[in-house]
């Protein structure tokens, strides 16, 4: 078992070189000299040529990519051309405002995705069944900054139970003691609850979009894996056994939970790399404005660094689905077991 | 000897877009103390709606008529909860396949555990104690090792024994198995068969054995329900139906199991279900005539217990008829 | 004469965890003009991909198959496809093994067009119907899709796709175990019938006895890659020398319910056929095996007329009556 860890590990780090390799690439994919986007078209060769001897352009590809590894794997992502801000600390003041909407949203979706897809399940074909299916593919259709502009209209406007859309902390909220940059960390870290409030509350809209509109598509998955499995031959000899429907829903869900759990993963990868609409609709200084924000301009470090973000991430959530499905799942730790064993005799 | 299981005028239907299909229609037969009955027929004959209908296992269908009365109580009508009661530890069901019915990711002792106390309150200890007991009566060699490990490291033979013992652990009164060798190698499924009799027998229990396999039911069996296209065509000792059948649908189904290849087979376009008023096989029947297609022929029963519903049965003389369950 | 020639196949394929799974482990095989040879054994016996071996579907990591004295297993491309008209398969799942878009004329056409020198459209088109004429099929089947037919009709048009072409060998992987009762009855004697018409050679794989006897002029036993019985199946079925037919031969239920075979368990269950085995397979699970039967390798050798075993202790008596009375 320990081996298959290992070697799912090895895996993620060769994906990771890749990863940077294609970051890297990125540069070169791009259109446009660099050093034309940062200085304008007014520049003199003199000017680009020496833009190009700072950042180091003017050197061999393979030296090059060299440099990009090491300074990587130091935690240097570079500066962006246009605010001159180091990437790495951006990162790291953003992505935290982020994760606050993204993992409660995504719970949330995985909470009332499950109960709808359930109810429609167990009542499958009947009127209550349509109306949910019904509910969901409206949902489905209706973009996700659509979805948050109605949340907006509704909370804030007509029933005032939300803040102003605007940013993730009340600029009369009390800014904490201790500074990382990070403003959720900050008030985390120095327990200071009003500011936390504030951020909760400017939070609940863009959770509740992310929760709703996540929910639909989850709830759709749950349904048809659930209906399958709940016809299935484990769950009619539990029955027939006469185990509580509960306890039925549970060896159903059993039946289940890899591939839920594998599309809970796709869809953590999709709302990241999709969360800079729904950051522009509320304001939220997160990562996704600001990558945006970057693509637009043209701004090389900031794309790099978004993308080795969200790849880091999407590539850490799989090797995190790998080994728990495995530990759940005996059939496939037991696989993995024989596969550590034939490991030996090969090499001797 | 007293009935266990009474089935009586037995109706099914399945929910079809704009309608109902009815998948069983008239069905009766009984299941007496220490029997075992078989239930024969082809694919699409309604034997395993027939035999899940009975712990209400089949859904979507619904049962519209008729009645299932079990040890008294009138199941066709038992709430959910009641049922639940009985499932398990009453009437216990083993399936055809065995690697299918078991829970993949929980061990074989906790699948114990969760059946047991389904049904009654225990310790720990006391449920570990049985189910080795129970493991150990089905013939596994290893009784402590297979209970704490997984379904998947058994082979189909051990699997299906492990099935047979949660099927058995509550101790039921009547056993029904639906096709429980078909999945297993060849070489295996007597050794199944004949520890499931066993198990029968000695717990002074009752059986209802679908199968597809005359051979089957000819060794294993006491008395046989012969199905065709929903309806029951006849009923009765393995030895009279098989040795005097009257139905011609027995006769041809013998036959095609029997008879050399190069004897006349009977003519057939195969089952589509019909929804004839008269008698479903008419139209494969060499005997049919203008009364079989309008007239659904009642079950006649002659002294034995041994019964029939054909115009046109095979000898002529029968001893006592009497419409029965209509 | 025979008619086809396997000598020394050999098939392995990947296993769980790097092992090797050895599904036909030197199989030699010779099967006359005109002949139904059965084939009989349990699932992961090897005896379906045996049949494929023997018509190209897959290709064997060793040894050879010859079809009226041309080798098979050298050919490649275009000129394995144009052999292909001359052995041919049917397959167990009807339904499964017909593509569900195509009309019944265009499945059975199919090999026509493949193996080339196909003739004119009208001249295939007569030809299919002719086929499906031989099979019990009509016209009107012709431009119906697999869906529309029952499960006897389908596996009427596999045997017609396979028959198209006019084949010398035909391997019939269990084509009628997905039947029901009666239509296997029907679908057993039409391929009787063409086989005695046609001067058809068949393989019949099957697990079912009964289903043996009824069509089969001889009988080879398989079991974890390798024959361990062959011969008449008069003989073979009728005075078993090897202890594995015997337990399969106990293992089919008579329908006579006043005929009760005695019962040969064996123990446990077969076990997955790995490369590298010495000795016999059945050690382990037979009653009467001895220190050498899992030292030594057994080849086939003759008992009776062109009836051959392989067991060190073939014919010898199993106690079966003992077994039975504890049973």
């Amino acid at each position: 078992m320990i081996v298959f860890v290992l070697r799912r590990l090895a895996a993620g780090v060769g994906m990771l070189v890749l990863l940077i390799a294609l970051s890297f690439g990125l540069v070169s994919m791009i259109p446009g000299d660099p050093a034309v986007t940062m200085l304008g078209d007014a520049a003199t060769p003199d000017q680009i040529a020496h833009v190009h001897e700072q950042l180091g352009l003017d050197k061999p590809l393979p030296v090059r990519f060299w440099d990009y590894l090491v300074q990587v794997l130091h935690g240097d992502l570079g500066t962006s051309y246009f605010t001159g801000a180091p990437i790495t600390h951006e990162l790291l003041t953003r992505l935290p405002n982020t994760l606050v909407i993204l993992v409660p949203g995504l719970l949330l979706a995985v909470v009332l995705g499950t109960a709808m897809g359930t109810a429609a399940a167990y009542l499958r074909g009947r009127p209550a069944d349509r109306g949910l299916t019904w509910a969901s593919s409206l949902i489905l259709a209706v973009p996700e900054f659509a979805l948050g502009l109605v949340l907006v209209y509704v909370f804030y406007q007509l029933l005032h139970l939300a803040p102003a859309p605007l940013g993730m902390v009340d600029p009369t909220a009390p800014i904490p003691p201790v500074q990382t940059g990070s403003v959720t960390l900050d008030a985390l870290l120095s327990g200071s609850w009003p500011t936390l409030g504030s951020i909760f509350s400017h939070a609940a809209l863009p959770i509740l979009t992310l929760g709703i509109f996540f929910a639909a598509y989850f709830a759709k998955t749950v349904r048809t894996g659930l209906s399958q499995s709940l016809r299935s031959a484990q769950v009619e000899f539990a029955r027939a056994c006469g185990l509580s429907e509960f306890r039925v829903y549970r060896y159903a869900m059993a039946d289940i939970r890899r591939s839920l759990l594998t599309y809970l993963v796709i869809l953590f990868g999709a709302s990241l790399s999709g969360a800079a609409i729904l950051e522009s609709v509320f304001a939220w200084p997160g990562i996704g404005g600001w990558s945006l924000d970057g693509v637009l301009k043209g701004d090389i470090p900031v794309i790099q660094g978004f993308v080795l973000v969200l790849g880091t991430a999407t590539l850490g959530a799989y090797l995190i689905l790998d080994i728990v499905t495995m530990l759940m799942d005996p059939r496939v730790r037991s696989k993995a077991r024989t596969r550590g064993k034939a490991v030996k005799p090969a090499a001797a | 000897m007293s009935e266990v299981l009474s089935v009586q005028g037995l109706e099914v239907e399945f929910p079809v877009p704009g309608g109902a299909f009815r998948v069983l229609d008239d069905v009766s037969f009984s299941v007496r103390d220490n029997e075992i009955v078989g239930v024969v027929g082809e694919s699409g004959s309604g034997k395993s709606t027939t035999v899940r209908s009975v712990i209400q296992l089949h859904k979507p269908a619904r049962i519209t008529g008729g009645s299932v009365v079990f040890n008294g109580r009138e199941l066709h009508r038992a709430a959910p909860k009641e049922l639940r009661r009985i499932r398990g530890r009453e009437i216990g069901f083993v399936a055809q396949s065995p690697f299918d019915a078991l829970n993949p990711v929980l061990r074989i002792g906790k699948q114990f555990e969760n059946v047991i106390r389904a049904h009654e309150r225990a310790s720990r200890g006391e449920i570990r104690a049985r189910a080795l007991e129970l493991l150990a009566s089905t013939g596994i060699p290893d009784p402590a090792r297979t209970l704490d490990g997984f379904p998947h490291e058994l082979s189909g033979g051990m699997a299906q024994r492990t099935v047979i013992a949660l099927a058995l652990s509550l101790g039921p009164r009547l056993l029904i198995a639906d096709e429980p060798t078909t999945a297993l190698d060849l070489t295996v499924q007597r050794q199944v068969l004949d520890l499931i009799r066993g198990l029968v027998r000695e717990g002074q229990r009752s059986m209802l054995l679908v199968t597809h396999d005359l051979g089957v039911v000819a060794n294993y069996c006491d008395r046989v329900v012969v199905m065709y296209s929903g309806r029951v065509v006849e009923v009765g000792d393995v030895a009279t139906v098989f040795g005097d059948p009257r139905h011609p649908y027995t006769r041809t189904l013998l036959d095609a199991a029997t008879t050399d290849i190069r004897a006349a087979a009977p003519k057939s376009s195969p089952a589509k279900r019909e929804t004839a008023p008269g008698c479903n096989f008419a139209h494969r029947c060499p005997r049919a005539d203008g009364v079989c297609a309008e007239e659904r022929p009642p079950l006649t029963v002659t002294d034995p217990g041994h019964g029939f519903g054909c115009h046109h049965p095979l000898s002529i003389e029968v001893t006592t008829s009497a419409g029965t369950s209509r | 004469m025979p008619v086809l020639v396997a000598e020394d196949l050999r098939r392995t394929f990947p296993g769980p965890g790097g092992s090797k799974v050895c599904a036909v482990d030197g199989v030699d095989l010779a099967v006359a003009e005109g002949e139904t040879l059965g084939l009989i054994g349990e699932s992961g016996s090897g005896k379906s991909t045996l049949g494929r071996l023997l018509v190209r579907l897959l290709d064997a990591d060793r040894g050879t198959v010859t079809l009226d004295g041309h080798e098979l297993t050298s050919l490649r491309g275009a000129r394995l496809r144009r052999s292909r008209r001359d052995f041919q398969i049917v397959f167990q799942e009807p339904f499964a093994s017909l593509n569900p878009r195509l009309k019944v004329g265009a499945i059975v056409e199919e090999p026509l067009l493949v193996n080339g020198k196909s003739g004119t459209k009208a001249e295939r088109r007569q030809r299919v119907l002719d086929t499906l004429a031989d099979v019990g099929l009509s016209e009107e089947h012709y431009d119906r899709r697999p869906a529309d037919l029952s499960g006897g009709q389908q596996q009427r048009v596999g045997i017609a796709r396979a028959l198209v072409t006019g084949p010398r060998f035909v391997v019939l992987d269990e084509p009628t175990s997905s039947l029901d009762l009666t239509v296997r009855a029907e679908v057993l004697q039409l391929l009787a019938r063409l086989q005695h018409d046609r001067g058809l050679t068949f393989l019949f794989i099957s697990h079912d006895i009964h289903t043996v006897r009824r069509l089969c002029s001889r009988t080879a036993v398989m079991y974890l890659g390798r024959i361990v019985e062959i011969g008449p199946t008069e003989s073979v079925l009728a005075h078993p020398q090897h202890p594995y037919t015997k337990a399969l031969l106990s293992a089919a239920l008579p329908v006579d319910p006043g005929h009760r075979l005695p019962h040969l368990p064996l123990a446990g269950d077969p076990p997955k056929p790995t490369a590298h085995r010495v000795g016999c397979a059945l050690v382990g699970r037979c009653p009467i095996a001895t220190d050498e039967c899992a030292a030594t390798e057994v080849p086939l050798r003759p008992v009776a007329a062109a009836h051959e075993v392989a067991c060190l202790h073939a014919g010898q008596d199993l106690g079966i009556e003992a077994k039975e009375a504890q049973a």
